[in-house]
């Protein structure tokens, strides 16, 4: 008889522990399986808030962005766009020769942006076509003002729609012409720019 | 001795248990919908409040209420006077704008005690805050038209912008001072139009 064949079978588990006894107990397996859908959740919910709230806070989405200085033609969307100047002054003519020079409130300065817009796709429909302007510098968004540029000398049309009595059609160039009034301070930092057709471009003139 | 428990049972235990479980959490969910507030009619909102005199901060706005009396009639620049068989709160407000445009319409009201809410009287439009651009102060004249009971204890409040996310947002609250003994003005009230200035 062999010396191994008296020896007393020993528990397999003791010296080798087997897949049963390293399994978690079910509890043990729940909580943790509850505690990662809590951190998933949480990191879900912080993660999509944090992009709304991004969203927010710089305005619309904007998905296309083209660039242009003064003199440069771009082409977005079916149309072209030049920028033609980019005014910044404490004052500005007013349309009448008669009447006296327009100008903001003390401390502020007048940004009239002119541009020339062409349609050069004719598969564009201008139908639908539509700009928001505003002026963006790092700290705030100013829109287009109302209130002291309406007397300023400058292109009539202020905006980049299809209108009856200044069509869009191809090859047909239009001038637009937008008035900011802005601290002096914040004139040096800003950039013109038109959201265009609700967001799915955007322009950006520089000076 | 009890019998042990075989493997059989145990799933089954857990599939019960599991059931339960989701059961509960259905039944939360469905209290807490019942409970919470309806945000579209029960707005939160954070106050900053201060009395006149006082400026009022959010990250957005500014605002400090100067001086406010109270009149049968105002007058403005042109036309007749507009008088009141009621009361006539007028508040002197300034309000700096930073980051964005703000257009102020709507969001602000004179809010009793009681809780209502009365907005500006309209005929002043050029008096108000109107459309106020970042960097800007507008210094502006807001006239509200009040039963005379409902005179005391009253606030301006200047709400979130509109911009904002609906529910948990900051607003300002002015303690205007008013009681029952605040001299009433005998002649009318001039209002002027809003000014614009730099902010300083």
């Amino acid at each position: 008889m062999s010396r191994a064949g008296i020896e007393p079978a020993m528990p397999p588990q003791a010296e080798h522990p087997g897949p049963r006894s390293r399994r978690r107990s079910p509890t043990r397996t729940r909580i943790g399986l509850f505690a990662l859908a809590l951190v998933i959740a949480t990191l879900a919910a912080l993660g999509t808030g944090a992009i709304s709230y991004r969203k927010l806070a710089a305005g619309d989405a904007l998905s296309a962005t083209v660039f242009a200085g003064p003199g440069q033609s771009v082409v977005l969307g079916g149309y072209s766009y030049r920028l033609d100047s980019f005014g910044v002054a404490a004052s500005f003519p007013a349309e009448d020769s008669g009447d006296p020079v327009v100008r903001g409130p003390r401390g502020s300065v007048i940004i009239l942006v002119v541009f020339t817009q062409t349609p050069v796709d004719p598969r564009v429909s201008p139908d639908d076509h539509s700009c928001i302007f505003m002026l963006r510098g790092p700290a705030a968004t100013w829109e287009p003002d109302t209130d002291f540029t309406t007397l300023m000398r400058r292109p009539k049309l202020q905006t980049c729609s299809d209108l009856d009595d200044d069509p869009l059609r191809v090859g047909r160039a239009r001038q637009i012409g937008v008035g900011f009034v802005v601290p002096a301070a914040a004139a040096q930092q800003v950039t013109f720019q038109a959201s265009i057709d609700s967001g799915r471009r955007l322009l950006e003139l520089h000076r | 001795m009890s019998a042990p428990i075989t493997a059989g049972q145990t799933r089954a235990s857990g599939r019960v248990g599991g059931w339960i479980g989701l059961i509960v959490c259905v039944i939360a969910s469905l209290t807490i919908a019942a409970l919470s507030p309806d945000p579209a009619t029960d707005v939160r909102r954070a106050y900053v409040d201060v009395t006149v005199g006082s400026p009022a901060s959010t990250p957005a706005t500014t605002a400090e209420v100067t001086s406010v009396r109270v009149a049968h009639a105002v007058q403005e620049s042109y036309g007749d006077a507009f008088v009141s068989r009621q009361r006539l709160v007028v508040v002197n407000v300034e309000v700096a704008v930073r980051q964005r445009p703000r257009t102020f319409n709507s969001s602000v009201t004179l809010r009793t005690p009681s809780g209502d809410d009365y907005t500006p009287r309209d005929e002043f439009v050029t008096a108000d805050l109107g459309e106020t651009q970042p960097g800007f102060t507008r210094a502006s004249t807001l006239v509200f038209e009040v039963p005379t009971d409902r005179v005391a204890g009253d606030r301006l409040v200047i709400d979130a912008d509109s911009a904002s996310f609906d529910v948990y947002a900051t607003a300002l609250r002015v303690d205007l001072g008013l009681s029952a003994q605040t001299p009433v003005a005998t002649k009318p009230i001039a209002i002027k139009d809003s000014t614009v200035m730099v902010t300083p």
